[in-house]
This record gives C-alpha cells, sequence and structure tokens, in this order.
C-alpha cells in the first residue's frame, strides 16, 4: 500500500489532507485541460458554415409583382437590366416561424408594396414579411409571365425548406436538419431540391406537382436525404421549378449527395 | 447523514467543488460560442449554443461515469466522488437547455406541437440512417430528470435505497440512448471523422474503465476463504490489515469489511445504506466506520450510526485465534452488537 493511500477524504470535513489535495488540483487541472482540447476539437471539426443570412428583425421595403406560380412571390424589377440577364429579381415570400405566406388572390399579378427581413443564398433570395404590411401599389393587373420549358430532367439532390436552406438556419439542410424541415413544408414553407452544377456550387430547384400544384405534405417523408426526382424542368427568370408527382420521388439509400 | 433534509446541503469542500465546475463550464461554453463564431463567422449563435451546451452535457456525463470505477481503482479520485450529484444536476441543466433550445430552434413556431413534432416530424423509424434521432435525446433527458429530481437524499430514503439505486442505475440506458442520439443525429450530418473518434474514445474510456473496476471486485469474490468445522471462515492474519482500516471478503457471496483497531476486530457488510459506497475501502475516522464516498460513519461493534443518525448495516462474529482472523458468514440483523475480538499480543504493523 503506498503512502498517499493512508490520506483519507471526508468530504464534510473543512479541508482535504495535504498531499490529497495535491493530487486533487492535478486532477481538476487535468480535467479542465481535457474540456477545452474537446470544445477546440469540436470547433475545429465541425463541417464549414454556409455563407447564407437571415437579416432577423432588420426590415426592408420592398415594391413588386406578386404571384403565385405556384408559390407566392414578388418579382422585383431590376434597374438597368441587360440583355441575357433576367430583368426581374424573385424574392419568394414567407411568413413568420415555420410558416408559408398566403396573400389576397385578388394581389395576384398586381403591383404590391410590403415590408419584411430578407433571407439569402447566393443570389437566391426571400422575404419574411411582416404581418399586415402587404398593400397594393396600384396599377391594372400585369400579363403573367410563363415559364419556359427546359424538358424532362432526372434531377439528384436533397429536399429541403427553402425558408431554412436560404439562410434562416445554418447548417439547413441534413440529418440534423431534418425535423425542422419537414415541419417547415408541412406548414406552407416551399420546398425545394438542393442540387449541385458540374462545378459543386449548390442551389435550389423548387418543386411542384406534375400539374403545377404547390406541394407541401406530399413530400415530409423524403426531406432531407438523397432523393432522384423525374419531371418536367421550366425556367423563369433566374428561377428553375421541377413539376413531378411525390409518388415517383426515388429515395437513394446509402450515400448522401 | 442528517434527519433533517435541507434543500441543498453545502459545506466548505461542497463550495469548492461547485465554484470550480461552474468556472470550468462557463469557460467550455464561452470557449465553444465566441471561438466558435469567430472560426465559422456563417454560424448562427443558436446552432452554437445547440452544439456547446449538448456536448458540455454529454462530456460531463462521460466523467460523471468514469469517477465511479476510478475512485474504486485509484482513491485519489474519491474527492470526486463526494459531491457527483451535484455534478449529475448540473449535467442534467445543461441537457436541458440543449433539448429546449432544440425544441424552439427546430419545431417551434409550426403547425404541429412541438413535443408531438419529436416524434411525428420524421417518421423514418423503419431505416437505420434516417431514424429519427431527437426522441432518443427526449428519452434520455427523461430519465436525466428522473434522476436529477430525485438525487436529494430525502427521495433515497423515502424510495428506499435498492429502488433509488435501480432507479439510477438507468444512467446507462440514458448513456445508450445518447450515443444513438448522436451517432443516428450530427454524425451523419457531419463529415469530420474526428467526431466519430472522439466519441469511439469517449466510449472506450466509459467501458473499460468500468471492467477493470469489476475485475478488481471479482478479486474479491473469488477469493473464497476455507470454512472449519464451527462455520467460522478463515480471513487473513491480523497484520495483513492496516490499523484503523479494512480488508474486505467475500463470504457466501455477500461482501463483508473486517476492520482493524483499538487492538480489536470488528466485521461489517461492505455495503454502505447512504449509496452502497464500499465501506471496507473506507476507515477508522473518531471511532467509527466511515465510508469512503460521502462520510456516513457506523459504530464497528454494532453497524450502527451514531445517534442521531439511524443508518445500520448487518454485523458478523469475528474471532482471533493465533494471529489470525475468522469471520462467521451469518450476518446478525443490521444493528446487532456483536462483540469484537480481542488480538492478544502485539501486532506487527504493516507500514502504511
Ligand atoms: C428533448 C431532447 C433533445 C433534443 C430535441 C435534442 C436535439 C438535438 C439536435 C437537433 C441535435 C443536432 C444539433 C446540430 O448538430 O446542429 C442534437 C445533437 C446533440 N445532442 Fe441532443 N437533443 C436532446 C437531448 C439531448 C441530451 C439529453 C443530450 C446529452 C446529455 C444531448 C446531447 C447531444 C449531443 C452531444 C449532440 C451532438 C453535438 C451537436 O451537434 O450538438 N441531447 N441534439
Ligand atoms: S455511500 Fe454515501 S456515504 Fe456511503
Amino acid at each position: 500500500m503506498s503512502g498517499r493511500d493512508a490520506e483519507f477524504y471526508v468530504g464534510y470535513l473543512p479541508k482535504a489532507p495535504g498531499r490529497l489535495g495535491a493530487s486533487l488540483r492535478r486532477i481538476v487541472l487535468g480535467l479542465n485541460l481535457l474540456a477545452a482540447a474537446v470544445a477546440l476539437t469540436l470547433i475545429f471539426a465541425q463541417a464549414p458554415f454556409a455563407d447564407s443570412r437571415f437579416e432577423f428583425l432588420q426590415y426592408r421595403d420592398y415594391e413588386g409583382v406578386l404571384v403565385r406560380d405556384p408559390y407566392p412571390s414578388l418579382l422585383v424589377k431590376r434597374p438597368g437590366a441587360m440583355d441575357g440577364v433576367p430583368s426581374f429579381a424573385r424574392y419568394l415570400l414567407v411568413a413568420e416561424g415555420k410558416r408559408g405566406f398566403v396573400p389576397g388572390a385578388e394581389l395576384e399579378a398586381r403591383l404590391v408594396r410590403l415590408r419584411g427581413s430578407l433571407i439569402h443564398r447566393e443570389d437566391q433570395r426571400m422575404v419574411e414579411v411582416l404581418p399586415q404590411s402587404l398593400t397594393p401599389a396600384g396599377g391594372e393587373p400585369l400579363p403573367k409571365l410563363e415559364w419556359t420549358g427546359l424538358g424532362e430532367a432526372a434531377l439528384y439532390g436533397e429536399i429541403v425548406d427553402t425558408k431554412c436552406y436560404l439562410g434562416v438556419m445554418n447548417p439547413g439542410e441534413g440529418k440534423v436538419h431534418r425535423e425542422c424541415a419537414a415541419r417547415c413544408i408541412s406548414g406552407g414553407v416551399p420546398p425545394g431540391l438542393r442540387v449541385r452544377d458540374t462545378e459543386g456550387n449548390s442551389f435550389v430547384v423548387l418543386l411542384a406537382g406534375a400539374d403545377g400544384r404547390p406541394l407541401n405534405r406530399e413530400v415530409l417523408d423524403f426531406v432531407a436525404e438523397p432523393v432522384r426526382i423525374d419531371g418536367k424542368l421550366s425556367r423563369l427568370g433566374d428561377t428553375l421549378i421541377l413539376r413531378a408527382e411525390p409518388s415517383t420521388f426515388y429515395r437513394l439509400a446509402g450515400s448522401r449527395p | 447523514m442528517s434527519l433533517h433534509y435541507v434543500a441543498v446541503g453545502w459545506n466548505r469542500q461542497k463550495k469548492i467543488y461547485d465554484s470550480i465546475l461552474a468556472g470550468s463550464l462557463t469557460l467550455y461554453l464561452a470557449l465553444f460560442a465566441l471561438l466558435g463564431s469567430l472560426v465559422h463567422p456563417n454560424a448562427t449563435i443558436e446552432t452554437l449554443l445547440i452544439r456547446g451546451f449538448g456536448t458540455a452535457a454529454f462530456l460531463l456525463l462521460h466523467v460523471i461515469l468514469c469517477i465511479g470505477p476510478l475512485a474504486r481503482l485509484d482513491r485519489r479520485f474519491l474527492p470526486l466522488l463526494y459531491n457527483r450529484r451535484h455534478l449529475g444536476v448540473t449535467m442534467f441543466l445543461l441537457a436541458l437547455t440543449h433539448g429546449v433550445f432544440s425544441i424552439v430552434q427546430f419545431h417551434a413556431q409550426g403547425d404541429e406541437n412541438p413535443l408531438a413534432s419529436i416524434f411525428l416530424a420524421n417518421r423514418r423509424y423503419a431505416s437505420l440512417a434516417d431514424f429519427p434521432f431527437q426522441p432518443l435525446g427526449f428519452f434520455a433527458l427523461l430519465i436525466l430528470f428522473l434522476m436529477a429530481s430525485t438525487s436529494h437524499d430525502f427521495w433515497l430514503r423515502n424510495l428506499t435505497a435498492p429502488v433509488w439505486k435501480r432507479l439510477h442505475m438507468m444512467v446507462y440506458a440514458a448513456y445508450g440512448l445518447l450515443v444513438a442520439h448522436v451517432t443516428l443525429g450530427a454524425l451523419q450530418s457531419e463529415r469530420s471523422p474526428v467526431l466519430a473518434v472522439l466519441l469511439g474514445i469517449g466510449m472506450a474510456c466509459v467501458l473499460s474503465l468500468h471492467l477493470a473496476a469489476a475485475a478488481k471486485e471479482r478479486r474479491v469474490d473469488e477469493r473464497q476463504p476455507a470454512t472449519g468445522g464451527d462455520g467460522f471462515v478463515e480471513v487473513c492474519a491480523v497484520e495483513k490489515i492496516p490499523l484503523n482500516r479494512a480488508v474486505t471478503v467475500s463470504l457466501g457471496g455477500e461482501r463483508v469489511a473486517v476492520f482493524r483497531y483499538d487492538g480489536k476486530v470488528s466485521a461489517l457488510s461492505n455495503v454502505c445504506q447512504h449509496q452502497n459506497g464500499p465501506l471496507g475501502e473506507g476507515r477508522i475516522v473518531d471511532g467509527c466506520v466511515t465510508c469512503p464516498w460521502h462520510g456516513y460513519q457506523y459504530l464497528p461493534d454494532c453497524g450502527a450510526a451514531p445517534p442521531p443518525f439511524t443508518e445500520k448495516v448487518p454485523t458478523f462474529r469475528t474471532r482471533v485465534v493465533d494471529g489470525k482472523v475468522y469471520v462467521h458468514p451469518k450476518p446478525f440483523p443490521a444493528g446487532t452488537r456483536c462483540e469484537p475480538a480481542r488480538i492478544d499480543g502485539n501486532v506487527q504493523e504493516v507500514a502504511v
């Protein structure tokens, strides 16, 4: 039996015996170093965070044409539009929380004003509309802008809720975000398919039913995991939409893209 | 060891213990959130806090689980055990913060009750890789809540020690749930193998320390002394028991602590009535057997705590013949006085 064993610690006595106190200090120091090492390792091992933004509690005014094709969006004219660049930018519209935005049908295709917080990732944008801030800006309904068909396409990716993916949460995709993505899409946030182009850039293609209807609960079982979707791809301005029936979505088991 | 319960009994050692704990945790969380937001300027603070609190709780749980076997293997860790209850409650509060933040962040302000949403948002219960990991965290948190809320000695007494002990053994179920919570959650999203390696190291520590401590106890249990004709069992030579300490033997499947003090030998059950601490690893302080874990005391000749305390442990008859210690394996009811065996002549003291 070694010498240190002779010292005996009784917690309710005011002071621990000398040698025990010394080894205790070493143990406590060791545990603190361990905690710091774990914190540092975790900080540096976390996957990088996307450059996405949510201007929480910051509000801007917007003016543009309200459309529902099928997801409520504001088409805002770009100043000094050039050839080859779309003459307007699309801002998807959502409500606060995990909710879609539901504008009145009478404002469809009209010039409107609204106030809200900007959400953006790369050049894909969205506005969280401040309640009661949507007002008509006058004028007659504008001619409807049509999607241009790009033909059949098979896209691989992950279904995300556009609100979190574009900036409200970071990370806004992947397994840890699955529950939240389901909650948001179920509440009316537009679902999108996060795809990668050949250069590895990620962007979102909106998803709609084969008949163009908005999708929400129908896609819940497929969110946040690798899927293949075969459908009709269309473009309007800088936005892509894939029209396909959820019953034909194909789950890719195994590797995550 | 009190007849009156105070909400939380703090003494000098516990105050030191708790302030060190609070300091270390503040350091960890500050490091995680502040350095985290410098290294990852795009990360949202909610994510860093959820991860900071979750990992702090999980790290602390590893420490808590390792202290028990460490104290068995090396007495220098015993002081950490003394106030382990505060570690447990603190760990629960960290986990609760992580859980509540997660529920608010991922489930609130939607079209479903946030608590129901934990179970309903992801329905892929039949898949392994996509299995809902949050319900696993929820059930673990529930267990930790039960343990934290019954951790006080008031509950220990009112639930009775065996029920309480069983309840608190559920910490291992909680640990298993949390390993799954992390493996099926964060590890499915993160790409770095470092996190999986870290979890593996944590699990290896918990497992190997428990196995090592169990092996040590098995050695005591396997040392089955021979029984004499009169039922007394030879334990060891008198000088094998250091003065004011004990040797632990297994008699008829029960561990018995045999103490030498004041030229006498007494034997008691090894199991402390408080939280089953090993009395045989304790020591005689002020004439009382003193438990190494939280210092509960028992008179060596009758196994009863000195008044006004009321804990009692079973006692055993002892005998010393020709410098050898014998114990009768049949226990007397807890608290029964049992004449200590006298040691005739001098004992060759073993240096301790
Ligand atoms: C209602 C209960 C719980 C919920 C809803 C929950 C939710 C979550 C979520 C959503 C994540 C992923 C966060 C991310 O990576 O961004 C996570 C990770 C984690 N959780 Fe929990 N959790 C719960 C309980 C617990 C408990 C009781 C503990 C441990 C004591 C714990 C420890 C962890 C750890 C260590 C991680 C991995 C690190 C991290 O990514 O944060 N969780 N949890
Ligand atoms: S187990 Fe707590 S004092 Fe013995």
